[in-house]
């Protein structure tokens, strides 16, 4: 029983990856893009907090991992918003300059 | 082949994505592409330690995490102001 919810839990991370990298395949302009990066974040990292929590238990190396996905979802927020404005302010610039 | 080494190989694929984008996109692509690997590589990373039964690779990837967020601050600086 345990096998098979490992197996789920890590078969919908590796869903949410392909889908987050094949949308950033598709998506053209990077402030799109970078959607891509919290989709997967989100999406492939909550799946594999639980499954280590379901394979090891409370252990040391679970609550590294839920760690883990709270950083990269924290800065992953500061970072999309520190990119965005830098994508944003860019081409403000170059205008100006012409 | 352990299921978490199945997941690890079945994520290189994807890993391939931002590395091709960063090797040869525009500039604001490259930065984009610069965070989905990084994200992708700690995850990776976890898998692995699950898949070879290596607990430290967890701290290696918490490490990862910490110094991408300054790094990718100061390329979007970088980018904003002088690039």
């Amino acid at each position: 029983m345990k096998a098979v919810v490992i197996d789920v839990l890590l078969g919908l991370a590796l869903l949410a990856a392909w889908l987050g990298c094949f949308g950033f395949l598709r998506l053209r302009t990077a402030l799109d893009r970078l959607h891509c990066v919290t989709f997967i974040a989100a999406g492939a990292g909550l799946p594999i907090v639980v499954a280590a929590f379901v394979a090891d238990g409370g252990s040391d190396r679970a609550f590294k991992i839920l760690l883990l996905a709270v950083v990269q979802l924290a800065a992953g927020a500061a970072l999309a918003h520190a990119v965005g404005r830098a994508l944003l302010l860019r081409p403000a610039a170059e205008d100006r300059l012409e | 082949m352990s299921d978490w080494l199945a997941v690890v190989l079945a994520l290189l694929p994807p890993l391939a994505v931002p590395v091709w984008i960063a090797a040869s996109g525009r500039t604001a692509d490259r930065l984009v592409a610069m965070q989905l690997a990084s994200t992708l590589t700690g995850l990776i990373m976890v898998l692995m330690s699950f898949a070879f039964d290596l607990p430290s690779l967890i701290d290696l990837s918490l490490t990862l995490a910490f110094l991408s967020l300054p790094g990718a601050l100061l390329l979007a600086q970088f980018l904003e102001r002088w690039l």
